[in-house]
């Protein structure tokens, strides 16, 4: 998730890079304590992105309750983003292949297609990140439920994939049965523009929660290498925004804020805001003046992609007004 | 940056008006095509459009002075009269211009005024044909602010086709689910 900048700022005796990560592993969950999914490795050539979608079925007896509380992802260096989506609701473009070969680029480019299906666990971050949720929560699926592995690695001009792409993804078992369930927000901001010379441009969005009692746990952002500054906040339900839970500076390794918990007020929810800044010179719609709109392209588009974690309430899409 | 004497990277700002008194705001609102704006008063209706982003938005923007235009924010808010709780709220920095009547407006585009998402509507209440609060409230970087807010009605935008008026007519219907509308513009 590294820029080549980073060797500069090192020179200059700041902060020390992080090694590139050319391979990952992680050992399976044993037979009875979770499951993982696996992403081989793959090349990702020079001036390339790959987006690439993979289909997986909830293992276990047909129609049984799977509950997961800790998540281990492992990635290389050049992902640009790992998400897992369940796939619920109407057909869209994006299904498995019948060979059972992932979709790479083209439906699984297109945010329309999965823009309905919930969030199971997003990371951005290579190497491992490990992730136990708090004790008494979980994430609950139905045996045989179909899941949606999306990994995003680019390997061009603002991010590189030194080695190959590879991802690794356990999902491991609680001892008991939680007592909460963990849902979660993928929102983006899908009318942004950020133009050449342009800086200290905002977009700020919220999304509010027809619920009480909702405890924010994790977050993270998205957006790219014009990506300045990217907050979350609660807001209250008149809109009042509260103290931000969730910051980053990081375009291509993002943090992921854990161990939090945010009450949200209720009935409120919560807002992010991404904060860009375009060089004079750079480019990224010709026939636009050269601006950055929405899109997954990350040399030439932009995101503001919020992701939010929280228990408390088991909320369908249709109790968050986002958009 | 040290060698340069660690200059202030914020650019000079552009006063419009006079900083010995208030800011002042009027909201405006545009259909997102024609690159014009119109003034929003109590009892104006707004039309409702279709967005990049989908669903349906509100395109509110803002004639302001007294204050700083340089990357002016406005924030555009959308709240029920009834509780005052908002349901949706749009924020961004905006170009402004400056008029011969020495009001300074948001360049009259999508991406420079507020995107207020009005619809799907997931409430009890229609948002199409409905009465709502819009608010535009715009500070500047001194966090010099003005706020104004009408009573209006929100309707679909009678240029919209046929496609995308049935469109806001359904996904702008109170309780809105992700099926409800699928099969809109589609001849059963």
């Amino acid at each position: 998730m590294r820029s080549p900048l980073l060797a500069l700022v090192f020179a200059c005796g700041c902060t020390p890079p992080k090694p590139d990560v050319t391979d990952v592993h992680l050992a399976e969950p044993a037979p009875g304590t979770g499951f993982q999914l696996k992403v081989p490795a793959f090349s990702v050539p020079s001036g390339t992105e790959i987006q690439a979608c993979y289909f997986f079925n909830i293992p276990g007896a047909a129609g049984s309750d799977v509950w997961v509380d800790h998540y281990e992802i492992a990635q290389t260096t050049g992902s640009h983003h790992m998400n897992i989506f369940r796939v619920t609701g109407a057909a869209t473009n994006l299904k498995p292949n019948a060979d059972g070969s992932p979709v790479v680029n083209g439906e699984c480019f297109v945010s329309s297609n999965w823009s309905q299906w919930p969030l199971v666990v997003n990371s951005q971050q290579d190497d491992t990140t490990d992730w136990k949720l708090p004790d008494g929560v979980g994430a609950r699926f139905k045996a045989g439920d179909l899941i949606m592995l999306q990994t995003h690695y680019v390997n061009a001009t603002t991010q590189r994939t030194p080695a190959t792409a590879k991802v690794l993804v356990n999902f491991d078992f609680p001892k008991t049965t939680p007592t909460n369930e963990l849902s979660t927000l993928f929102a983006t901001n899908q009318n942004i523009r950020v133009c050449p010379g342009e800086s200290d441009k905002s977009f700020t969005k919220t999304c509010q929660f027809k619920a009480q009692g909702v405890h924010v746990i994790a977050a993270n952002g998205h957006f790219h290498s014009r990506g300045t500054l990217f907050q979350m906040m609660p807001v209250d339900a008149q809109g009042v925004a509260g103290d931000v839970f969730y910051t980053s500076t990081v375009w291509d390794d993002p943090p992921m804020t854990r161990n939090i918990d945010v009450k949200l007020p209720d009935n409120g929810g919560v807002e992010w805001k991404c904060t860009f800044a375009a060089p004079t010179g750079s480019c990224g719609n010709p026939m636009d003046s050269c601006c950055f709109t929405f899109g997954g392209h990350v040399d030439t588009q932009e995101h503001c992609n919020a992701f939010v974690y929280y228990w408390g309430a088991t909320l369908t899409a249709q109790d968050i007004a986002c958009f | 940056v040290l060698g340069a004497g660690c200059t202030d990277p914020v650019p000079p700002g552009k006063f419009v008006g006079d900083p010995k008194l208030p800011p002042e705001v009027q909201m405006l609102f545009t259909d997102g095509v024609s690159l014009t704006q119109s003034p929003v008063a109590d009892g104006t209706e707004i039309p409702m459009e279709n967005p990049p982003q989908g669903g349906f938005v509100v395109y509110i923007g803002a004639a302001a002075r007294n204050l700083d235009i340089y990357n002016i924010l406005v924030a555009g808010t959308l709240r029920d009269p009834a509780s005052g709780s908002e349901l949706a709220f749009d924020a961004r920095n905006s170009t402004m211009v400056v008029g011969s009547d020495g009001w300074a407006r948001t360049a009259a585009d999508v991406s420079n005024t507020a995107n207020v998402n009005t619809c799907p509507d997931y409430f009890d209440k229609d948002r199409v044909g409905g009465e709502f609060i819009l608010e535009m409230r715009v500070t500047d970087r001194a966090r010099r602010t003005a706020m104004v807010s009408h009573r209006v009605k929100l309707i679909c935008d009678p240029a919209l086709n046929p496609f995308f008026t049935a469109l806001c007519q359904c996904v702008c219907s109170a309780n809105y689910t992700f099926d409800k509308c699928q099969n809109v513009g589609v001849d059963m």
